[in-house]
């Protein structure tokens, strides 16, 4: 490899820097994981489980929509694997993410492709996505201080919820548990402004849009967004190839 | 081992291996260009997908009828057209969602 070091005579120094410039990342994402997290936390302690079950729950699964998933399936009585293949089923989408980020980790060490991958979740995948087109690269230290401050911050915030959850009123709850769609709103618009392809972006958000509008009833809504994202996204790169083919490039 | 616990640390397990499993077994090939291509539109539709039917699965109707969720969701997305900034985003939404809640009809 011949790509130019631009590292400073300090390694440690700029890994450090990088870590703090990526907890600086997560800073946009903090107030949905406190209110999704909250919300977790409140809901899991009303249906009557345990402070230790809440905790692993939110530091070992560490995701909001499989969460509430599982209290409300555990609540129900299911079963450990009709448990386990539904929240699989909901957390497919982690697979796409971490196909597309694995780009950005050819020259990492194993562990680090581990650590970086176990602590993927929808709102960093969106914040480290963004990162990585912007500036062609995911350094490990930046991706580390993204995603512990993330973990950290979330664990925090379902227990706030355990302790807090008999003393708020549901309105307020029902208020933060919207900041999960106005996160994703977010991190659309950045995307989208980001990209160079916006008319084919366009067209995969409304495309995608539609199926779920279209299937809502039909299918499950787990099922139906991988449908829609694979649907939207395979839309996209035929009309990508056919443009090409027409620029006869 | 309480059946619950056994249930977290197997869910647990499965989407350990969902986040991890790409990013260890592809980071080392180069992906062939429409792999590449297809890869890059997942972020934008899988987004996309989420609004979608979180929208659709709770619109949060006021007794009125107006969906509280879309009203709240268009507010963030103005806002975020004219900030770009994702804390704005998010905090207009939860502004725009519990001011709607308290004086829609």
């Amino acid at each position: 490899m011949t790509a130019p070091d631009t590292a400073s005579t300090d390694p440690l120094s700029d890994a450090r820097n990088q870590f703090r410039q990526g907890v600086i990342a997560c800073l946009p994402t903090i107030l949905g994981y406190w209110s999704i997290g909250f919300a977790s936390g409140a809901i899991g302690a009303v249906a009557g489980f345990s402070v230790l079950e809440i905790t692993l729950l939110s530091g070992l699964l560490y995701t909001g929509s499989a969460q509430f998933l599982f209290y409300s399936m555990a609540s129900a009585g299911a079963g450990v694997w009709a448990i386990v293949a539904a929240v699989a089923l909901i957390n497919l989408r982690y697979l796409l993410m971490s196909s597309y980020l694995a780009v950005y980790f050819t020259r990492a060490a194993g562990w680090q492709k581990v650590v970086g991958g176990a602590l993927l979740t929808d709102e960093t995948f969106g914040v480290a996505a963004q990162h990585g087109a912007r500036h062609g690269a995911l350094p490990f230290a930046w991706l580390l201080g993204l995603n512990v401050t993330a973990w950290l911050n979330w664990i925090v915030a379902n227990l706030m919820g355990v302790a807090l959850a008999s003393a708020l009123p549901e309105s307020l709850t029902r208020g933060l548990s919207f900041s999960l769609v106005a996160m994703f709103i977010g991190l659309l618009l950045l995307t989208w402004f980001a990209s160079r392809r916006k008319v084919l972006e366009t067209v995969t958000i409304l495309v995608a849009m539609a199926v779920v509008w279209a299937g809502s009833g039909h299918a499950g809504a787990n099922l139906l967004t991988l449908v829609a994202t694979v649907g939207a996204a395979t839309l996209a790169t035929a009309l990508l190839r056919l443009s090409r083919k027409g620029d006869g490039a | 081992m309480s059946q619950t616990v056994t249930a977290i640390l197997l869910a647990a397990l499965v989407t350990f291996a969902l986040r991890a499993g790409p990013v260890l077994l592809l980071s080392r090939r180069e992906l062939p260009g429409p792999v590449r291509d297809w890869l890059g539109f997942i972020p934008a539709a899988i987004m996309a997908a989420i609004i979608a039917a979180e929208l659709t699965a709770k619109p949060e109707f006021t007794p009125g009828g107006i969906s509280l969720s879309l009203l709240a969701a268009v507010a963030a997305a103005l806002a975020g057209v004219v900030t770009r900034s994702l804390f704005v985003t998010v905090l207009a939404g939860i502004l725009a969602f519990l001011a709607a809640q308290a004086w829609l009809p």
